[in-house]
């Protein structure tokens, strides 16, 4: 079974894979939205933006359930950034509810692409400052405070969902905008924390 | 940007490029927002954004002051003259946002983030007032509006950030427009008598022929210009015959 994780220092480090991956699906959804043409229909960017969506709050509920579970000294650090996390649930539901009450339905026009675009322009931002804030807080203290063993336990709670389907899982999703290094990193992870190869799996890891 | 005019045979028509000229200096400045980084202090930006500010905030004062009054009280029309004040207070809060950080303040991604979430969301709300204003009250000005009060307000718009005792088209229109929409400003602006001559410093878009019997802007609005704001608004909207 392969063990190297570089480039990461520590198994928690492997949260840096999950937030790259998160970067590129927001900055995919805006990339959609710009290249929506004018009397076409949003239905292009609906698959990005759910994609987003579903990845981000799985993310997010799946680490303040984790931390809670199996971390609760270090629980209150999660509880800093606690509020912007919230902040942009509360933003992806918003963007869910215009996309399918004002717009979904809808052909592109200049004035709702500019305003689907603002939208999303600002949760991505948010997006990373969410980011930024636990790759600055709650990353250190979980790289020094955990043994590498209850780092792998909290690895496999962010990134393997034992009762889903293997394409249902966090690993699944992000694995195709995982690239390089960072991409045989992540399979030497998930080898280590399935306990063998699974099959389903790295088919839906296979490269882009 | 794409030169996009729907209309070309009233004087208000020179709106679209003014406009045009408008979003160039938006999407500069978003540029500029996106563009910012541990390097840059935050002097640069704050003067492309109070040039942005100062020019869109003129643009909407003389719209306020000699093109509102003299159109009917339609919601589209208030609308827009609360559009304009929605902007200036969009403004005012980067503005204030922006004098809270000492300028000599190292800028960090977050600050970055913080400044360019305002600018999305001006540039959101820019962009929607001039495509509202352009679908909705410029069609109102063309039929409201003799082509003498067309070309009145038209040389206020032009000259605005120039001069307009010498004739000067504001120099940031002509900076942010594309040469091909250089060109279709000039080719508007001389077809017009009532447009008196414009000339248009260090950027070249003079008129070939002057106009042998433009009349001044002072004359053209002498009628307007004499009355308060709050008077002509009255005026006019108490005597709504007279507009058929």
């Amino acid at each position: 079974m392969p063990t190297d994780i570089a480039p990461l220092t520590s198994p928690i480090d492997a949260l840096c894979l999950i937030h790259n991956a998160l970067r590129t699906e927001a900055e995919r959804a805006e990339q959609t939205v710009e290249h929506l043409e004018v009397g076409s229909s949003f239905k292009a960017f609906q698959p990005a933006f759910y994609h987003w969506a579903l990845v981000l709050s799985t993310y997010m509920e799946a680490e303040e359930r984790a931390l809670t579970a199996l971390v609760p000294e270090v629980a209150h650090v999660w509880e800093t950034t606690a509020d912007t996390a919230r902040q942009l649930l509360e933003r992806l539901e918003a963007l869910q509810t215009y996309i399918q009450t004002e717009i979904g339905k809808t052909i592109v026009i200049a004035r709702t692409k500019r305003q689907l675009f603002g939208r999303v322009a600002l949760a991505r931002l948010l997006q990373e400052d969410l980011l930024e804030d636990v790759e600055a807080c709650l990353l250190p203290v979980l790289r020094t405070r955990l043994s590498e063993a209850r780092q792998w336990d909290l690895l496999r709670l962010l990134l393997i969902d034992q009762d889903a389907e293997p394409e249902d899982t966090m690993v699944a999703w992000i694995a195709p905008d995982v690239m390089g290094q960072e991409r045989r990193a992540l399979i030497t992870l998930t080898t280590r924390l399935i306990g063998a190869t699974s099959a389903a799996l790295f088919h839906a890891m296979s490269a882009p | 940007m794409t030169m996009d005019i729907t209309y070309y045979d009233s004087p208000i028509d020179v709106m679209y490029l003014i406009h045009n000229a408008l979003r160039a200096e938006a999407a500069g400045v978003t540029q500029r927002a996106r563009q910012l980084g541990t390097a840059n202090t935050l002097v640069a930006f704050a003067q492309a954004l109070h040039q942005w500010a100062s020019t869109l905030e003129e643009h909407a004062r003389i719209e306020d002051m000699y093109m509102t009054p003299l159109l009917p009280a339609r919601p589209v029309v208030q609308d827009n003259e609360v559009e304009h004040q929605r902007l200036t207070t969009l403004f005012r809060e980067l503005a204030s946002f922006l004098q809270e950080i000492p300028p000599q303040t190292s800028i960090t991604p977050r600050l970055q983030r913080q400044v360019l979430g305002h600018v999305i969301t001006l540039g959101v709300e820019h962009d929607n007032h001039l495509e509202s204003e352009e679908d909705l009250v410029l069609p109102l000005v063309r039929q409201r509006f003799s082509e003498d009060q067309q070309c009145a307000l038209v040389w206020r718009l032009v000259c605005a950030g120039g001069s307009q005792e010498a004739g000067t088209i504001g120099p940031w229109i002509t900076a942010a427009l594309t040469t091909a929409e250089q060109q279709a400003l000039t080719t508007l602006l001389a077809r017009w008598e009532a447009l008196p001559r414009l000339a248009s410093a260090p950027y070249s878009v003079v008129l070939e022929e002057s106009p042998s019997t433009a009349p001044t802007d002072a004359n053209l609005l002498k009628p307007v210009a004499s009355l308060e704001r709050g008077a002509m608004t009255r005026l006019w909207r108490g005597d709504r015959s007279c507009r058929g």
